[in-house]
């Protein structure tokens, strides 16, 4: 029989400072633990239409003596609890630790200027997931983000960097956050990805991260049509938002709400996060105010 | 002496480059191809200041593995303009190092995301500019006036293949040391080909 689980072993790893070691049944508990504390997080939904794509989180830290005057005015919009910009033409929605994400969020924004030094063009999508990814799975394994080859060689006599074993790091535990990303890029155009903290990563049509996405994701797989409009997908985000946020009442207190288009003339992606008076609009024109919630909340966009 | 040139059409890049190996005042080879396709869709002619042959070859078999990394690494291969730029990046860098690189380049590609030619010329000092045709060496002297004038970026093929014959037929008259053979390379929607002209 195999050796038994040995708590003393894993505990002796742990204080060599591993982050995770295998259990007998093959599973690594600490990436379980991660994922079940995203499971509690705050929903981020989001939808890729043909014409663009939608996200729209569900903000948690909420109180009527929290001092959000920096979210009316003033940066890109959002209040900066789920929703930011990672570059001009990717957005991120965040579930899981607020401080965790804000390293991840950092690192994104970095990982995509160190593209535009280099290549001058913005970093597609799928690459700046991969990124994060690369670092996400380093703390499952040897704990740590160091990268196991050069991000880029810059002159010949680099070469040696080719051969530099990774340094040895000792992280205490995986990052306890998911990502939507929702971006453009030439390539593939319009595209939405998930990154979990295993590092694993995966394009989707519409996905949602956090509490309740079970349910958000069956009412997804039932409402979503292909070539979607970005109209359309905003009716439909803000929709199964509305069902699954614990609170009733939608509005901008609750809600973080942000749309990745392309600019009509420009041709270039133009990302809009909504600041909290331009949501309360939104919902007024979709219909999905606190007055007629009950109504409102089961009858499928007029516009659709 | 060293010549290269390009020219962009409509969906197409024309690239041409003399074939000729010289050390000092002699032809060592005559058959050398100094165009180097990177990628399924972009070209690069190199050349360098006499004498410095090696150093071309060097650099530019060091831009082909980076380039084709970087297309293993992510799946998909970088864009003309942005090899253009990492490429201008690295010989920035060489130029400040104890011992710079001498080389000047062309480089043109097919961008298949939005499906039109690109052409960048770029020089040893790191100078990078997006053009719709250019040219390096002493040919240069004979041939910019010529595409000056006779150069369409609405051009058919043939009506581009005619127009860089023009300007090997004025550089082959009027260049001194004028180089006997031309490659001369194709890039377009279908990839990288050569042809005789």
């Amino acid at each position: 029989m195999a050796r038994r689980y040995d708590k003393t072993a894993a505990k002796r790893n742990d204080d060599l400072g591993r982050t995770t070691i295998f259990s007998p049944e093959g599973r690594l508990y600490q990436i379980e633990y991660a994922m079940e504390a995203i499971s509690h997080a705050g929903t981020v939904l989001g939808v890729l239409a043909k014409d663009g794509v939608v996200l729209a989180a569900e903000k948690k830290v909420t109180g009527k003596l929290l001092d959000l005057s920096s979210a009316k005015d003033g940066g890109y919009g959002g209040s900066g609890e789920k929703i930011y910009l990672l570059n001009s033409n990717v957005i991120g929605g965040v579930a899981g630790l607020t401080a965790d994400a804000n390293s991840l969020v950092n690192y994104a924004r970095s990982a995509a200027q160190q593209h535009l030094l280099n290549y001058n063009e913005d970093i597609p999508v799928e690459l700046l997931a991969q990124r994060l990814c690369d670092m996400k799975q380093g703390y499952t394994q040897y704990g740590g983000a160091s990268y196991p080859y050069p991000l880029v060689l810059y002159s010949a006599s680099a070469y040696y960097q080719l051969t530099t074993p990774p340094l040895a790091r000792t992280g205490l535990r995986p990052f306890g956050v998911s990502i939507l990303y929702a971006g453009y890029d030439p390539h593939y155009h319009f595209q939405l990805y998930h990154s979990d903290p295993s590092g694993n990563y995966s394009g989707w049509k519409a996905t949602c991260i956090g509490a309740n996405n079970g349910t958000a994701q069956s009412l997804l797989k039932q409402e979503y049509k292909d070539d979607i409009s970005v109209k359309d997908a905003v009716g439909l985000v803000l929709r199964t938002m509305s069902k699954t946020m614990d609170s009733t009442t939608l509005g901008s207190e609750k809600l973080e709400f942000a749309v990745l288009t392309l600019d009509p003339t420009t041709k270039q992606p133009r990302a809009k996060i909504y600041r909290p008076s331009e949501i309360d609009a939104l919902l007024l024109s979709e219909g999905l105010t606190k007055k007629d919630e009950d109504d409102a909340e089961m009858k499928p966009a007029a516009s659709a | 002496m060293e010549t290269s040139f390009a020219l962009t059409g409509k969906g197409y890049l024309i690239m041409a480059a003399d074939t000729t190996a010289a050390r000092s005042i002699v032809k060592m080879k005559v058959d050398e191809d100094k165009i180097k396709a990177l990628s399924p869709h972009l070209l690069m002619a190199y050349s360098g200041e006499p004498g410095k042959t090696r150093d071309t070859v060097q650099f530019a078999e060091y831009v082909e593995r980076n380039i084709r990394l970087y297309q293993i690494r992510n799946l998909y291969p970088l864009r003309p303009a942005a090899a253009a730029s990492w490429i201008r990046r690295a010989l920035a860098t060489s130029l400040r190092s104890r011992k710079p690189y001498s080389v000047n380049l062309l480089l043109g590609g097919y961008d298949t995301a939005t499906h039109d030619p690109h052409l960048y010329w770029i020089d040893y000092l790191g100078t990078m500019t997006e053009v719709p045709f250019a040219a390096h060496g002493y040919g240069a002297y004979f041939a910019l006036s010529l595409l000056d004038r006779y150069h369409d970026p609405e051009a058919t093929l043939e009506e581009g293949l005619a127009t860089l014959r023009r300007c090997l037929d004025e550089v082959a008259k009027r260049l001194v040391v004028s180089p006997g053979k031309y490659k001369v390379k194709i890039v377009d929607k279908d990839g990288v080909r050569e042809v005789e002209l």
